[in-house]
């Protein structure tokens, strides 16, 4: 009784070893280190790099509208986007979301977020003008612009999603998918699809597509928080494509050990969002199986294959 | 462990086994630490201790006579198996020394003042200091004469042996055992557990302090006088000096119980019996003073020490290759910045640590070491309130500039010249309401204190404000831990004496480095999967 109460606080390292769990420092020494090389960290800190090996290896990604590098290019920018109505401002070096502006419509000249706040065309100016000083980029540097279509999201998630876009990461161990799990923004989230933030973390049968539970706030749940849908309803479209253009672009950045952000475009199917040189370790909650199982599934079969995967040979 | 995690190192046509380089580095290290340190100890004869070497003591003297013939008496220290003087000076303008007759008296300076008026002595001791001095003449007090014993036994007005509470004390052990070791432990043990030690304040004389059971330092060591001398066992107040660091010093008091016509030293307040502290210089016998008058009056002595540099940098020809690691031969004034610095990598393993092995975040890596750095550099309790309010004003200006929508390096820039203002306003607040001795306490590290803010309030926004909360309490703790290793005396000591236990700090974060185990976070983050396996089955 004693020690199903004290198990409701912590875990024995014996058993998290038992379950394969990965841990951090495990992560970081024997994935991180040895498999990503630090040269190639560019290909996913740099969203227009990851564009652009995208774009060699046919792996859908947002169209892009316009690319901005200077202030001058800044005078362009209204005329460039006369003929859209929905787009997103994003930084090319930016993380956790932060500097994204998403543009759902218009109001005479203001620009209208899916919130209902309303841009004038010099507040957006202005906001350009901040990623590409750096007020949004990772260490400070100067940044880009990047000016993309707005993805709509496919209907199947209207049940799973409040007020965001859901996405889906897919871990990928020597160039094969080890885990996958969707992420659905909520209210507490406040539709952001950060699970630090509130969103669920629902896990995803690699084989079928396939929601079948999920983690909200470190607690498992069955259904969406806000609209009770049952997770287990929740299917993938187009899920061999998904786990296809996650494989494929994890060899092409030339990491090892990877997760890849994706959405699935209600016109376009999946497309690549990001990918994640660090990818954290809650994946394993929602699947309610460690990593390592995995990854020492997809060691044997790689070794019985003689396959090897040299990650740094597959870029040119 | 994954398969394309090599466990060898190929170098060229040789493949070794990482962990065996691993241990290969970590034992070189351990060994080149031992080795050093081995070194040093061959050439030096003894470790390091910082209270070793080489010491100057200043007695700087006014005294103010009323007229011609008044005497200023001085006690100076003597040769002792612990110290050996080597070079005294005395400059005593207008004054006559007088050299005493008795040997009780025979390291008291006598000085007579030619006329009335202020005088001024510098009396200063060049000596060698070290638990074993192995000086070679013989130092020893002449046996006690009967007739002087009852100097010894006597009762006087602070130090009252015939007062009833310690006949009364004495009589009640008395029955107890009778012979002069047992009363006299008996005496001492009393006076260390049941005599509450207080501040000044409260009674500096032996009856009112064994009736009250409490006293000052000074009090509870004249009760143990008063004590032994009622027990007829003779008994005595002595002075000196504790030696061990520069500045400034007060004299130290102990007792002194004749025992087989020899002088035991006992330390109620500091609790040692039977041998007096090697880093204690012995200058005065029954006496409460070590400058005091007959005649004169105003009397002001300050006591200064100052340590000098070590033997071997005395001699050029004397050197040896060791001596590069003896910092302390180095000037003392950049003794404290070097221990500093020597303690920045303990700080760096702490934080390391938590890091690796709690799975604690902190605001920036090396943030709670520096924080706590600057809190051992000045006084903590100023520095946590003026930190606390920095971040506070920090975070509110840091919201208030956010809509003017400042580029990064002007917006850090801003926080930090209003970092820099408020630091230096409160250094000057401090002061002129004089509510901290030192401005020091407040000379934070800036810049870390500009990063910090910056960081919470991004934190904040990016994490929430529970996560911030974690992050700075996390924060905080380790910076306590850091402070708390780092303020701890004797390690500061070590490792400016020893800077080559750094190899094992090396070797320390090495293993750190390569620890792959669960963070104790984790096991609590991934309780739900070990439970849930549990339940299933």
């Amino acid at each position: 009784m004693l020690n199903r109460f004290l198990r409701r606080f912590w875990a024995w390292p014996s058993e998290l070893q038992r379950l394969g769990v990965l841990g951090m420092n495990r992560r970081n020494a024997e994935l991180v280190l040895p498999l990503n090389p630090r040269a190639n960290f560019p290909n996913v800190d740099d969203k227009l790099r990851t564009k652009s090996l995208c774009t060699k290896y046919q792996i859908g990604v947002p169209a892009t509208i316009a690319v901005l590098n200077h202030l001058s290019e800044l005078k362009k920018l209204p005329a460039t986007l006369s003929a859209c109505s929905e787009f997103v401002v994003k930084p090319a070096r930016g993380s956790g979301g932060r500097g994204i502006i998403v543009v759902a419509g218009r109001h005479g000249d203001r620009l209208v977020t899916p919130s209902g706040r309303e841009y004038t065309e010099a507040d957006l100016r202005h906001h350009c003008a901040e990623i590409m000083s750096g007020l949004y980029s990772l260490g400070g540097h100067t940044d880009s612009v990047i000016v993309e279509q707005r993805i709509v999201c496919h209907p199947i998630f209207n049940r799973f999603a409040v007020g965001g876009t859901p996405d889906i990461r897919v871990i990928v161990y020597r160039g094969e998918p080890a885990m996958a799990m969707a992420r659905l923004p909520t209210k507490t989230s406040q539709g952001k699809a950060n699970l630090h933030q509130g969103a669920v973390a629902a896990a995803i049968d690699l084989h079928s597509g396939t929601a079948y539970g999920g983690v909200w706030r470190n607690r498992v749940v069955t259904g969406h928080p806000d609209t009770e849908a049952s997770l287990a309803d929740l299917e993938i479209p187009h899920w061999p494509q998904v786990l296809e253009y996650a494989c494929r672009l994890a060899s092409g950045l030339g990491l090892g050990y990877v997760g890849i952000d994706l959405v699935i475009d209600q016109a376009n199917g999946p497309l690549v969002l990001e990918a994640n040189a660090r990818p954290g370790l809650a994946i394993q909650l929602a699947n309610r199986q460690g990593l390592l199982i995995a990854i020492q599934r997809i060691d044997a079969a790689l070794s019985r294959n003689k396959i090897r995967i040299l990650p740094n040979s597959q870029i040119a | 462990m994954t398969e394309p995690y090599r466990r060898r190192i190929d170098l060229g046509s040789i493949s070794i086994s990482r962990n065996f380089v691993l241990l290969i580095v970590v034992t070189s290290l351990l060994l080149a630490g031992t080795a050093a340190m081995l070194t040093r100890f061959a050439y030096d004869g003894t470790w390091q201790d910082s209270r070793t070497g080489l010491w100057r003591l200043d007695y700087r003297v006014s005294f103010d006579a009323q007229r011609e013939g008044d005497r200023l008496q001085i006690w100076l220290p003597r040769d002792n198996p612990h110290l050996r003087i080597y070079r005294q000076m005395l400059n005593n303008p207008d004054m006559i020394p007088e050299t005493s007759r008795s040997a009780i008296y025979q390291s008291r300076l006598n000085l007579i003042a030619e006329e009335a008026g202020e005088h001024s002595v510098l009396a200063t001791f060049e000596f060698e200091l070290g638990p074993d001095v192995r000086q070679t003449a013989r130092v020893s007090e002449p046996p006690v004469a009967p007739a002087d014993m009852s100097r010894w036994l006597r009762s006087t007005r602070t130090i009252q042996a015939t007062s009833d509470i310690a006949k009364s004390l004495v009589s009640e052990w008395k029955q107890e055992s009778a012979l002069t070791p047992d009363l006299v432990q008996r005496i001492f043990q009393f006076c260390e557990q049941e005599l509450e030690k207080g501040d000044e304040a409260w009674q500096e004389d032996a009856e009112s302090t064994l009736r009250d059971q409490m006293g000052t330092d000074m009090g509870c060591l004249k009760a143990m006088v008063a004590l032994c001398r009622t027990a007829l066992i003779g008994a005595r107040l002595s002075s000196g000096f504790e030696i061990v660091e520069d500045g400034e010093i007060e004299p130290v008091y102990w007792v002194e119980v004749l025992q087989d016509g020899i002088w035991v030293p006992f330390n109620p307040v500091h609790g040692f019996a039977g041998k007096l502290p090697w880093n204690w210089v012995k200058v005065g016998s029954d006496s409460e003073l070590v400058v005091s008058t007959v005649g004169g009056e105003a009397v002001e002595a300050e006591f200064l020490l100052t340590r000098l540099p070590t033997q071997h940098s005395l001699s050029a020809g004397n050197r040896h290759w060791s001596s590069i690691f003896d910092l302390t031969r180095l000037p003392r004034k950049v003794h404290d910045v070097l221990s500093l610095m020597l303690l920045l990598p303990l700080g760096a393993i702490i934080t390391a640590f938590f890091h690796t092995v709690i799975g604690w975040r902190t605001v920036g890596i090396f943030t709670p070491a520096l924080i706590a750095l600057s809190f051992i550099l000045a006084d903590w309790r100023t520095g946590v309130v003026v930190f606390a309010l920095a971040i506070s004003l920090g975070m509110v200006t840091r919201s208030l500039v956010e809509p003017l929508r400042l580029l990064m390096v002007a917006r850090l820039s801003f926080m930090l010249t209003l970092v820099v203002i408020f630091l230096v306003l409160t250094v000057s607040c401090l002061d002129y309401f004089r509510w901290t001795p030192s401005a020091d306490a407040v000379l934070l590290p800036i810049v870390i204190l500009t990063l910090t803010i910056e960081k919470i309030y991004s934190s904040t926004i990016e994490e929430g404000a529970k996560n911030t909360a974690y992050l700075l309490l996390a924060t905080i703790v380790v910076s306590f831990c850091c402070y708390l290793l780092l303020g701890w005396k004797s390690i500061g000591l070590l490792v400016l004496h020893l800077p080559e236990v750094h190899c094992f700090t090396l070797a320390v974060l090495i293993l750190l480095g390569r620890y792959t185990g669960y963070r104790l976070t984790e096991l609590f983050r991934f309780r739900d999967l070990a439970f849930a396996q549990v339940s299933t089955t």
